[in-house]
């Protein structure tokens, strides 16, 4: 039980390993009544702990009236004068939402609605990273415009196949005459 | 001799429900002038939402001189985006909109002056202001007794902060909804929240880190305890950050 003055919620990551600096983050087995959950991020770097460490907290045990959980991952705009920064230590944090989010689907089956977005500029990151499971549940329309991130195996029959996506734009920027 | 069937007036409000639905105000202005029986329903659905500028706020005082004459106990969506300054403050203190329910106030210098009397009958208040202190949202916070829908945003000056914070004017009488966006999803403010949340049944915040979940929004989304039905938690990376951990 929480006493006054101390400080809820409060562990160490356990993916920084030695690293002093103390993650925090939600904690929704103690919010029983909660039925809609919305969790964003739009950021270029950094560690993403905090919602993985929140995600692992959602049980079917104790958050029984769950029905929609929606995440967003964005990358945040780049002002004009920097190029586009590397992307650094999402990797891990990324493919850990994505098992947290397997987890949560496996245990909560139908009963919850569960939607994982991300925008357009988070496409180059994910080329990178190959973390393809996490969004699969992402609408038709994001699948068609990026099907290289797309597992076919993970399609569902309702939706086409991706198109040669890839394919295609390699064989444009192999135009003969183009590089004399 | 014609005999016009006399129709209900509750046919005529259902009418007047679907014009002023459709937001089509020529019409309702064209009905307000059938009859002196039509007259009340349409200027109630004319009135309902009003958003006072500096430019329409000179024109509301120009057609209604006289207070108790006004449409202003129609209003029940009431937003103000004006400089306030004296004259136009005691001008317009004599309007009364006792029936107001949703009360904002935005732009850049939209503050509500301390001497503006907020309608007490306001359930939710929008505060989207540059440069605001807390002294003064807490003021307007104790005007209005009857608050179950809170947003904050825009950018908090820090100058004037001082004790008890927003959170004792809205302590033991304050349920329902809580946005705290941009320059208000910090910290202090959170922590001054910490006082309110039983009965909170939705907190939206919007904050500037994404790195890291604040202590503060952790303790005041978990103080709801089993009341909070819906949470929805936003976080962006600092650009500031961005811009220095980009330069390296």
């Amino acid at each position: 039980m929480i006493q006054a003055g101390e400080i809820p919620t409060l562990t160490r990551s356990p993916a920084v390993g030695g690293s002093e600096s103390p993650q925090r983050s939600f904690n929704f087995s103690k919010i029983q009544n909660l039925r809609e959950l919305e969790v964003g991020a739009s950021w270029i770097g950094g560690s993403l702990l905090w919602i993985r460490m929140a995600l692992s907290t959602i049980k079917p045990a104790t958050s029984p009236r769950l029905s929609t959980i929606k995440l967003t991952f964005a990358r945040a705009p780049s002002p004009p004068r920097f190029s586009d920064p590397p992307i650094e230590g999402t990797g891990g944090d990324l493919q850990r939402v994505a098992d947290e989010v397997a987890r949560i689907e496996r245990e909560f089956g139908t009963a919850v609605n569960l939607t994982v977005s991300r925008d357009r500029l988070f496409k180059e990151v994910l080329d990178t990273l190959n973390v393809r499971f996490l969004f699969r549940r992402a609408d038709n329309l994001l699948i068609r415009s990026y099907p290289c991130l797309v597992d076919p195996s993970t399609l569902t029959a309702g939706l086409r196949p991706p198109e040669p996506y890839v394919a295609q734009e390699k064989s444009n920027k192999a135009m003969p005459g183009k590089q004399n | 001799m014609v005999i016009i069937p006399r129709i209900p007036q509750e046919i005529i409000d259902e009418i007047l429900g679907h014009l002023a639905t459709d937001s089509d105000h020529q019409s309702l202005q064209s009905c307000a002038l059938v009859s002196k029986s039509w007259a009340p329903s349409c200027r109630r659905r004319l009135f309902h939402t009003i958003h006072f500028t500096w430019v329409n706020m000179d024109r509301w005082l120009e057609v209604f001189p006289v207070p108790e004459e006004s449409p202003a106990n129609h209003v029940k969506d009431l937003c103000f985006t004006v400089r306030w300054h004296k004259s136009l403050l005691e001008a317009f203190s004599k309007y009364t909109f006792t029936n107001v329910e949703s009360l904002t106030f935005t732009g850049r210098w939209g503050i509500p002056p301390p001497s503006l009397r907020l309608p007490p009958s306001a359930t939710s208040l929008t505060l989207s202001l540059g440069s605001v202190t807390l002294v003064r949202v807490r003021d307007a916070l104790a005007q209005l007794p009857n608050l179950d829908s809170l947003s904050l945003s825009g950018s908090l000056n820090p100058v004037g902060n001082t004790l008890p914070g927003i959170g004792a004017a809205l302590k033991g009488r304050f349920g329902g909804r809580l946005q705290l966006l941009k320059g208000f999803a910090r910290e202090d403010v959170m922590n001054m929240l910490l006082e309110i949340p039983t009965g909170l049944h939705f907190i939206e915040i919007r904050i500037h880190d994404a790195r890291q979940c604040p202590l503060s929004a952790v303790r005041l989304v978990e103080a709801c305890g089993t009341t909070l039905v819906k949470l929805s938690y936003t976080a962006t990376s600092r650009s500031e950050y961005r811009l220095s951990s980009w330069s390296r």
